[in-house]
């Protein structure tokens, strides 16, 4: 019933595959570069995005363990620091302009390389083209120069590391006009024009994937695969994508306009009258408002870039190992969709305080807590999903089920943040710092751990091991919330963000002791993590073989052989004939009934209104 | 599934002791939250941040609690199914409509509070020029005649004339200028707001006032402190007088009493900050002058003890190398003292 209103819109049938048949039978001796280095197959291009977002992960991680030091020990030698970082930490105390660095690159790192580009990378890759069905993406060769704009941007961020006066430090934001000149302060010279050229191949990387997973889900998916007989997971990363085409083009103009004010002379974003160190610089006619507008235009879609795909991830983490249908599916794509089209029009919410007009602060505070809404569904179609559930504990799921748990905390505190009048004293204090970390940070994190977790044996033929990954969940959602959730009682007393030490005010060093503990719990979350990582590339070569469908899930990359070919499906790609969640369906003997299975073979269960 | 039933009372136990935790923590510490603000509009402010409080708590304890009952109730079992519950429109209509329905009662507040703050500052306001530089914050008073004189950017020089005052123009010769800020209690004062170089922002935490300080334009922020410098000084000292034990907690923290150590020599005066090791020249730490080490060589185990209390002006927005002691005093005054202090200053036009 619902479906025969929507096949007829997607009535996208399987001849664009059948011509793909005959070109894969010839490509079966590949040489070990074009298989694992030039590889065209999404399935490899996933792992490739992968690997890269773990190392990137690992620098990520350790840029932050070095701020918490200088945080929980203020003024503390550490040797081994000291020898790690040279000039940068003369005597084991990191000096400002690195601990600034440090605070930028951790933030692009992770935000950038290991959220969106790892994250999206590596799942979009994998998963659309086997959950909807098709042999490979719309266009192999855009999808494989996307992984190299992305390996070639991140080489130039690390790069950045190795100049003189240090890597970019004017925050991941950049706001001009400290990022725009060099005698402001030292990371604005070579090492915030190494941040630009490569965030320019980041976005270059991004569109080029964004438009090719969105041509994909549009144009290839098998027969029987209506828009609403997609997986959420699908649904979510195709939005993103959406999200992520309009958004990043935005970003790009601005990085380019940013290019020119520092080298060319212009001035877009640089007023008259500057007086840096008592120089008079002689730009004209610039707003460094307007690199805000820029930036958040793409800086709030982004955390919707990063959050949505884990999202869909988790719905669908949670109702396979939940044995139970996701609740209200239609309600969860709509509210995916709402999110997505409110996260365009709340990105002046980051700017209530910048000194714009405050009546445009007004519109933005009734968009931004809008975004609430959507937001309850879904928690609560989580919640309901998981009501008189069958819950089988994989390491993926609990990481679904800490997903909520972390969603729930720090989307609350977004209400707090989206009034402007509340934000006048929570702007840019530890308050935001915990928000964001909860919600965006970890809360990604976890849909990308349960999604390594779960889909692992899709990717390497091997199932990780059980015992570890639960460890490893349990020590990291501990050590978490050990760390973000005193965050919001010095955010209350407004200690602000990006300070290098808290011992220059009476009212920010009553945190001393508080600070210390962060500190503590964030090394043993990052230490945590080497279980993950001993983990994955243990079980690659070492793991128990993957069985064909090991979490018995209903979507289609399951149907295929254990051991992946190029193109997927050796045979013809199944046709699918149902939703993806019929789960514990009455009337079936198993608990599950896979997409590509008919109804005509499920007598028993088969119900009125059937999806 | 021996497995299931383990997981899934781990998560109810972690899950139960998290919400336990988060309130024990609360009241422990019950001067983390949220201190009180020091101005009449930050009372509104932090009013919308309790009812934002009250509305959401629910939530969340609601919405853990539920995450963390469902797991502990439905682990698998392999001789039941699950329920096959695909969907309610009933119950999805209720969850959109309710948080729609808070949620525009919040706006509603929150625009309502947001547009009072931001209204023209009353006429009568006394207006202080800010101006924001690596890293320091130059202030401005405009004296009798209530007009400031021009400043041009040509003119600045941090040494000599930060603001770049034009004496050319006459307006200036009575012009004021300090590096920390002095205001009377009760009246409303009205900030404006600049910046040199790049951009800064006037935070004052504990009159709830942020508003960046932006190159090329400039912002203002208005407000009415309600309590002086003194008396919330005596408020602070009563409110967290108390015996304590030396440990690392005490830094920055005023003895109340005299410690002296074995041979009579004194380590902390009454009145006297708890300080850390200061650094000689080489940069070493010189333990003789950290007086919780003093205090627990001399086997002092708990001193009386209480909070300094300073109202400050800080930089929120990441500004270069100093932004994180980019700070300025601010004291309020009675009218009275606040008169004085005006008519003790003397404008910078006679120094040249």
């Amino acid at each position: 019933m619902e479906t025969s209103t929507q096949t007829q819109s997607t009535a996208v049938h399987s001849h664009t595959n059948d011509v793909h048949i005959h070109e894969h039978e010839h490509h079966h001796h590949q040489s070990f570069i074009s298989k694992y280095i030039f590889s065209l197959d999404h399935k490899t291009i996933g792992k490739q995005y992968l690997i890269t977002a773990i190392f990137m992960a690992i620098v990520g991680m350790s840029l932050s363990l070095l701020m918490r030091a200088q945080l929980g020990w203020p003024g503390e030698q550490f040797s081994f620091i000291g020898k790690l970082l040279g000039k940068f930490a003369e005597g084991g105390i990191i000096k400002p302009e690195y601990y600034y660095a440090l605070v930028t690159l951790h933030g692009t790192i992770m935000v950038f390389f290991v959220l969106t580009g790892g994250l999206s990378g590596t799942f979009f890759n994998l998963l659309i083209p086997l959950q909807i069905g098709t042999r490979d993406m719309a266009s192999p060769l855009l999808n494989a120069l996307s992984y190299w704009f992305f390996f070639a941007s991140s080489c130039v961020m690390l790069s950045s590391f190795f100049v003189m006066a240090g890597p970019a430090s004017g925050g991941w934001t950049i706001y001009p006009p400290l990022s725009a000149l060099p005698e402001a302060t030292p990371g604005s010279g070579t090492g915030m024009t190494l941040w630009l050229v490569s965030m320019s191949l980041f976005i270059a990387s991004g569109l080029m994937g964004g438009i090719n997973y969105i041509s994909t889900v549009i144009n290839m998916r098998t027969k029987g695969m209506s828009l609403w007989k997609m997986p959420l997971t699908v649904w979510s990363f195709f939005i993103t994508a959406i999200l992520g085409v309009l958004s990043f083009p935005v970003l790009f103009s601005g990085a380019i306009m940013l290019v020119f004010d520092r080298s060319f002379g212009t001035s877009f974003f640089l007023p008259d009258g500057l007086v840096v160190a008592d120089k008079l610089l002689n730009h004209s006619g610039g707003s460094p408002i307007l690199w805000q507008h820029l930036f958040w235009f793409l800086g709030h879609p982004e955390v919707y870039i990063v959050l949505l795909p884990a999202m869909g991830m988790v719905s669908e983490i949670l109702s396979v190992n939940a044995r139970k249908p996701i609740f209200g599916y239609k309600a969860m794509v709509y509210a995916i969709m709402a999110i997505g089209f409110l996260s365009f029009i709340v990105w002046a919410h980051h700017m209530f305080q910048s000194g714009m007009n405050p009546f445009l602060g007004s519109v933005f505070v009734f968009t931004t807590l809008l975004i609430a809404i959507p937001s309850a569904v879904k928690t609560f179609n989580w919640l309901t999903t998981l009501y008189r559930s069958n819950i089988i504990f994989t390491p993926a799921m609990l990481y679904a089920l800490g997903f909520v748990s972390l969603f729930i905390t720090g989307g609350i505190t977004g209400i707090f943040l989206g009034n402007a009048a509340v934000d006048i004293q929570l702007h840019d204090t530890y308050f935001v710092v915990a928000h964001f970390h909860l919600v965006m940070g970890a809360a990604s994190f976890f849909g990308l751990f349960a999604g390594v977790y779960h889909w692992f044996p899709k990717m390497f033929s091997k199932m990780m091991n059980n015992t570890l990954g639960k460890w490893h969940f349990w020590l990291t959602i501990i050590s978490l919330y050990c760390v973000f959730f005193p965050m919001h009682y010095m955010g209350m007393a407004g200690v602000p963000r990006r300070y290098y030490a808290f011992t220059e005010y009476e009212w920010t060093s009553m945190f001393t002791d508080l600070n210390r503990f962060i500190s503590i719990w964030a090394l043993i979350g990052g230490a945590a993590q080497v279980l993950l990582i001993f983990n994955f590339f243990w079980s690659m070569f070492k793991g128990k073989p993957a069985t064909a469908n090991p979490w018995k899930a209903n979507t289609l990359e399951w149907t295929t052989p254990i051991k992946p070919v190029h193109g997927n499906w050796p045979g013809e790609i199944p046709e699918v004939h149902r939703w993806p969640y019929d789960y514990s369906k009455p009337g079936h003997e198993e608990d599950y009934i896979p997409q590509h299975i008919p109804y005509s073979e499920t007598g028993s269960s088969n119900r009125k209104g059937d999806y | 599934m021996k497995n299931s039933r383990l997981n899934a009372t781990l998560f109810f136990v972690a899950g139960i002791a998290f919400l336990i935790l988060v309130f024990y923590a609360h009241f422990q510490n019950p001067q983390w939250y949220l201190p009180a603000a020091t101005s009449v509009h930050g009372l509104v402010t932090d009013h919308l941040f309790d009812i934002t409080m009250w509305i959401t708590l629910p939530v969340f304890v609601i919405t853990q609690g539920l995450l963390f009952l469902f797991v502990f109730l439905y682990p698998h079992r392999d001789d039941k199914k699950a329920d096959y519950y695909p969907n309610n429109h009933k119950l999805e209509l209720i969850w959109t409509i309710v948080p729609a329905i808070v949620l525009t009662w919040l706006i509603v507040q929150g625009l309502q509070t947001w547009a009072n703050i931001k209204s023209p500052a009353p006429a009568d306001a006394e207006v202080i020029e800010v101006t924001a530089e690596q890293f320091a914050w130059n202030f401005r008073w405009s004296g009798k005649d209530g007009k400031f004189g021009r400043n041009k950017p040509e003119l600045m020089k941090a040494s000599t004339n930060p603001i770049g005052i034009d004496f050319d123009d006459s307006l200036s010769h009575d012009d004021i200028t300090s590096k920390e800020i002095f205001i009377p209690v009760g009246k409303t004062v009205l900030f404006n707001i600049q910046a040199k170089d790049v951009i800064h922002s006037f935070y004052l935490p504990h009159f709830r006032v942020k508003m960046d300080a932006v190159p090329g334009m400039r912002t203002n922020f208005w407000m009415n402190p309600t309590m002086t410098s003194a008396d919330k000084k005596e408020d602070v000292k009563r409110t967290t007088k108390g015996l304590k034990e030396v440990d690392e907690r005490l830094y920055g923290q005023v003895s109340d009493e005299t410690y002296k150590d074995a041979n009579g020599n004194v380590i902390v005066e009454k009145g006297g900050i708890i300080k850390r090791a200061e650094r000689d020249q080489n940069g070493n730490l010189v333990k003789s002058t950290d007086v919780v080490l003093r205090l627990s060589k001399a086997g002092i185990k708990k001193i009386m003890a209480y909070h300094d209390f300073n109202y400050v002006l800080a930089c929120a927005e990441l500004c270069g190398l100093g932004h994180y002691k980019m700070r300025a005093a601010i004291t309020v005054v009675t009218q009275q003292e606040y008169d004085k202090w005006m008519s003790e200053q003397t404008p910078d036009f006679e120094y040249q």
